[in-house]
């Protein structure tokens, strides 16, 4: 997994938010890079699991 | 007159059939308790007293005039406030939705558990957007657990769990997105019903993760479990699998169990370990068995729950994420940042891994694991201490529960004692659409007396006595 400090962590949340418009409050820095931080190595987990070629994606959930 | 108010869904339902008490008696005795015993526990968040009675008198008069008022007649019950109930604010456990209009219609199970003649008195509380296990809500307060009112009752279906633990209702409805059902029927000590994904409605039920959302129950015992079900599904033309769950068909010892091993080991304290083996040494032959990969079961029902929360709150989070809890608010931030590749990739493992776990249904009718890793932690508890780590309490609430949900699983959370005295659950996993077998193990196990609701001890939470808050809400 890529190892990044603090300010390296911050600086692509924010960047990440500001694509989806989000203005992320210095308030809010701290906590939601806390959760990033935990939602990444999960992330990292299954990114890193090779997937037999069979598997397809899921269909669309019912509403 | 008190007493009717505590007793299960079938006595009550006889009772008011045969008219040996009137439907308006039971629903009154039940909202009179409520009112002495939730100042404590604060389970509700709206008590329906006019529309209740209403309702009541309907019952009443049609079985004055001889005509049948349904199989749950006269039945209080609640609902999570994340369903819809007509005239009333749809809140999920938020500020945010104060200010939405009333809701039109009830949901759908709503409806249909009215029509077999039940009665709703009110809403329960539950953690902001069911996002969460514990129920410490800074809108709505802390549901405390009736068997130690220090303790959290669960969540996100806490007011739903420690409504029925109290035996305030009988039948409670909650919604299972990652476990929100399975963990507060453990840490309360009673039964919880989460169903296939898709088998109960969710119109009407404010979403959560539409990918994982489910609706659940709760009762304190496996038949009222199975009756509300019943009244909830839709037609069914395999008739005789209504029948098998209340009709105790199903023997311990004629079922294939799996005990599952590996990740369903790990964690676990010795106490939740030893109710999980209790369970399956009541079945013949049980064989330890592993799901592959559970591990990565749960990390991407993290992901994919992150994700798709995070984006159904979007707008709200750009415009006035002040007014989330605080705790939500940064986990849906999060989630609406995660790269879209992990999400395919996540919904793309969910299909492998349904289908490994399928092929061990080949080899057994039910899978056991424990549905928690400790009993109730104490409110504001912040991690649990085990085997020399120290875990984050509240995300690993959900430790056993996620990996079945993820693929959607029908399952009963059933009530096991522990030697510490407060309750733990073990789930009683069956392959999809096979509720009845779940909720057959579950009434087999409950004549043998293995799995049973822990029974509440008023003076559990008298007032006098000091109610510890750590942090708490």
């Amino acid at each position: 997994m890529i190892a990044l400090d603090e300010a390296e962590k911050g600086a692509f949340v924010r960047l990440a938010a500001k694509a989806i418009d989000l203005d992320l409050r210095q308030e809010f820095l701290f906590p939601v890079l806390q959760n990033f931080d935990i939602l990444a190595t999960h992330a990292h987990a299954v990114m890193a699991f090779t997937i037999p070629d069979d598997a397809r994606p899921e269909p669309e959930p019912k509403s | 007159m008190n007493e009717i108010a505590t007793q299960d869904a079938a006595t009550i339902a006889r009772a008011v059939r045969q008219g040996q008490v009137k439907a308006v008696d039971v629903v009154r005795a039940t909202l009179a308790r409520i009112r002495v015993i939730d100042v404590r526990l604060k389970c509700f968040t709206r008590l329906l007293d006019d529309e209740a009675e209403s309702d009541a008198r309907v019952v009443d008069a049609m079985i004055a005039r001889g005509e049948d008022p349904g199989e749950l007649a006269g039945v209080p019950f609640g609902v999570k406030n994340l369903f819809d109930v007509a005239g009333v604010t749809t809140l999920a456990g938020s500020k945010i939705l104060r200010d939405r209009k009333v809701a039109q219609h009830d949901a759908t199970v709503i409806q249909r558990l009215r029509a077999a003649g039940a009665i709703l008195v009110g809403t329960l509380n539950m953690d902001e957007f069911a996002y969460g296990f514990s129920t410490e809500n800074e809108h709505y307060g802390v549901t405390r657990n009736p068997h130690d009112p220090e303790r959290i009752a669960g969540g996100s279906s806490g007011g739903s769990a420690a409504a029925v633990a109290a035996r305030l209702l009988p039948i409670t409805l909650g919604s299972d997105t990652n476990g929100s059902v399975r963990v507060p029927a453990a840490l309360c000590g009673i039964y919880g019903l989460k169903p296939t994904y898709d088998r109960l409605s969710r119109d009407g039920l404010f979403p959560f993760v539409n990918s994982f959302d489910h609706v659940g129950l709760f009762a304190s015992t496996p038949q009222d479990l199975a009756c509300a079900y019943e009244m909830m599904r839709d037609p069914d033309p395999a008739a005789e699998r209504r029948a098998d769950a209340r009709s105790g068909r199903f023997a311990t010892d004629g079922l294939r169990v799996g005990l599952l091993g590996g990740w369903f080991e790990q964690h676990a304290g010795e106490g939740v370990l030893d109710a999980v083996r209790k369970v399956a040494n009541a079945f013949d032959g049980a064989e330890r068995v592993e799901l592959p990969h559970a591990d990565l079961a749960r990390s991407a029902a993290f992901c994919i729950t992150a994700a798709e929360s995070g984006s159904l709150h979007l707008e709200n989070l750009r415009c006035r994420p002040e007014d989330f809890d605080h705790a939500t608010r940064a986990r849906f931030l999060a989630g609406a940042l995660l790269p879209a590749e992990v999400v395919i990739k996540a919904q793309r493992f969910r299909s492998w891994f349904r289908g490994q776990v399928d092929a061990i249904f080949d080899r057994y009718d039910i899978l056991l694991a424990p549905a928690t890793l400790c009993s109730a932690p104490r409110i504001g508890q912040q991690s649990v201490y085990h085997d020399g780590a120290i875990l984050p309490v509240r995300a690993n609430l959900g430790l056993y529960t996620q990996p079945i949900s993820f693929i959607g699983l029908p399952v009963v959370s059933a009530p096991v004692a522990s030697d510490g005295g407060m309750p733990l659950g073990v789930q009683i996993i069956a392959r999809q659409w096979r509720e009845d077998i779940a909720l057959g193990a579950a009434a087999a196990l409950a004549r043998k007396g293995v799995v049973a609701a822990k029974a509440f001890d008023a003076n559990m939470i008298s007032t006098d006595k000091p109610v510890f808050v750590e942090g708490g809400a």
